[in-house]
């Protein structure tokens, strides 16, 4: 008899044999090419001033481009992920095999690698670009890590919405224009009040972002690179956040567990 | 024969969800650029093109791009699903007309979308309070942005060709627009198909960044349209089908 644990290796390996020859690692790579090359193109221009305060800089700029890039893309990876099951109608046979909410957990994890692959490289792109500009800033290890897990967390979320988007779609227009519509209003919650802004969890990049600029303090024409600071982590509301995450995502696999197949 | 192909290709797309993404994308800038706008008015004051620029910014230069692409993976998704790539190939029509058909189809779904969008920026005019009618030269940039459909449609028709899968050509196609931002701020609009249709659609700018002369535009369009064209039918002709 197979313990839970090794049968849930045993899903996950399956799991990562569908993956195999997919080059799905090329998605958030790509990406990732693209966030560089906006920030280099943004930088170049940098004084040695600007680059006093380049970290808290590509933070704040990279917590607005991920309200962009990243709900498109965990679009992409959910439904490339997903649509496999879909295309062949394979549901039926696999749940001979395998138990539908092992199957979601799993595949939620084979999408999260991906998803965590990001996260990393975007750390990475941040500590690149550091050297390749000569920002003169000092590392600090909390806001990076801080960064990390925001990134990852919303992202997390907001993968968790594809993935049951993805699976219940046999048409995966839905899940896409969801990642367009879902970029579009993380764009924007940014322009709306704090009030409203909670509600829309596309919009999280920004809220959970590690530094900020005091607009209020800043005087009409000046730099806003000088008015930037690192922000304190709401660390109540982020795990109030993951929570409301854990408690989405139970529901969204019982609604997947309730689809006809 | 073409004729007979574009019924076919409409035909495919009755009843499909093609449509619902058509009409509810563009409502998100539209409503959002509307906001932004009006919470902006001390510094946006010319009147329907400030408007124009707050719509256009985001539809434009981000989305504009996969929302083409979207349709393009709709209309090939159909032939990678199941055997359809076979029943497709040897169906007793050259396959230039295939593809050519498909275009006109993309090509049929975006003017939509754009006299969709041209319908939602003059209702958000008007709910602005703005005064008389759209400025012709805004109707221009709408035409001038459906043409430059031209360019992105055959590539990612190409491309949603080529990868079976439905969601990757729309990442890529949202990748190119942000390159094509890039490439539009550094003045080479003309050497990226993506940003050849930020140039046609004058987007965020409320002068005409074409005033200089259509030409260079419709000649980039030109050579982006063949190419992409060509290629596709070549690729075709010519490989074997994975079905």
């Amino acid at each position: 008899m197979k313990t839970i644990w090794s049968q849930n290796r045993s899903a996950y390996k399956a799991e990562q044999k569908k993956q195999r020859y997919r080059k799905v690692w090329l998605v958030p790579a790509g990406f990732l090419i693209i966030l560089a090359l906006w920030m280099s193109v943004l930088m170049r221009n940098f004084t040695a001033e600007d680059l006093t305060n380049g970290y808290q800089w590509l933070f704040y700029q990279l917590s607005l481009l991920n309200a962009i890039f990243v709900p498109v893309m965990l679009a992409v990876i959910a439904s490339r992920l997903c649509d496999m099951e879909i295309k062949g109608s394979t549901f039926k046979l696999l749940y001979t095999l395998e138990e539908p909410g092992r199957f979601y957990d799993m595949k939620f994890l084979a999408e999260v690698k991906y998803l965590l692959f990001f996260s990393v490289g975007e750390i990475l792109v941040i500590l690149l670009l550091g050297k390749l500009f000569g920002i003169s800033e000092p590392i600090q290890l909390l806001p990076f890590a801080q960064h990390f897990l925001a990134v990852s967390a919303v992202g997390a979320v907001l993968l968790s919405i594809q993935h049951l988007l993805s699976l219940l779609s046999d048409n995966q227009i839905l899940p896409l224009c969801a990642g367009l519509a879902g970029s579009f209003l993380g764009l924007f919650s940014m322009f709306f009040p704090r009030s409203v802004s909670l509600f829309i969890v596309w919009g999280y990049f920004s809220i959970f972002s590690v530094s900020g600029i005091s607009w209020g303090e800043m005087p009409d024409g000046a730099d806003y690179v000088e008015y930037m600071h690192y922000l304190d982590f709401p660390v109540p509301g982020f795990l109030l956040f993951l929570a409301a995450g854990i408690l989405l995502y139970l529901m969204e696999k019982h609604i997947f567990k309730r689809k006809e197949v | 024969m073409l004729l007979k192909c574009i019924r076919a290709e409409n035909l495919k797309l009755r009843h499909s969800c093609v449509w619902a993404a058509c009409v509810l994308i563009p409502l998100i800038p539209a409503v959002m650029g509307t906001f932004n706008y009006r919470g902006n008015l001390g510094i946006l004051t010319s009147e329907w093109y400030s408007l124009w620029t707050q719509i256009t910014l985001f539809y434009s230069s981000l989305f504009y791009a996969p929302l083409i692409g979207l349709y393009c993976s709709y209309l090939w998704r159909l032939e990678h699903l199941n055997n359809n790539w076979n029943v497709l190939m040897t169906n007793p029509v050259p396959v230039r007309n295939v593809f050519l058909a498909k275009l006109a189809v993309v090509f049929r779904v975006t003017l939509f979308t754009q006299l969709w969008v041209g319908v939602l920026y003059f209702l958000c005019g008007k709910l602005c309070g703005l005064p008389g009618m759209v400025p012709g030269q805004i109707l221009v940039w709408l035409l001038r942005g459906t043409l430059a459909a031209a360019a992105v449609g055959t590539l990612q028709l190409f491309l949603s060709m080529v990868i079976r899968s439905f969601a990757v050509p729309i990442g890529i196609s949202l990748a190119g627009s942000i390159l094509g931002f890039i490439l539009s701020n550094k003045g080479y609009s003309m050497y990226w198909p993506y940003s050849v249709m930020l140039l046609g659609m004058n987007a965020n700018k409320s002068k005409d960044s074409l005033r200089q002369g259509l030409l260079p535009f419709l000649v980039s369009l030109c050579i982006f349209f063949l190419l992409f064209t060509g290629s596709s039918i070549w690729y075709l002709k010519k490989k074997d089908v994975r079905a």
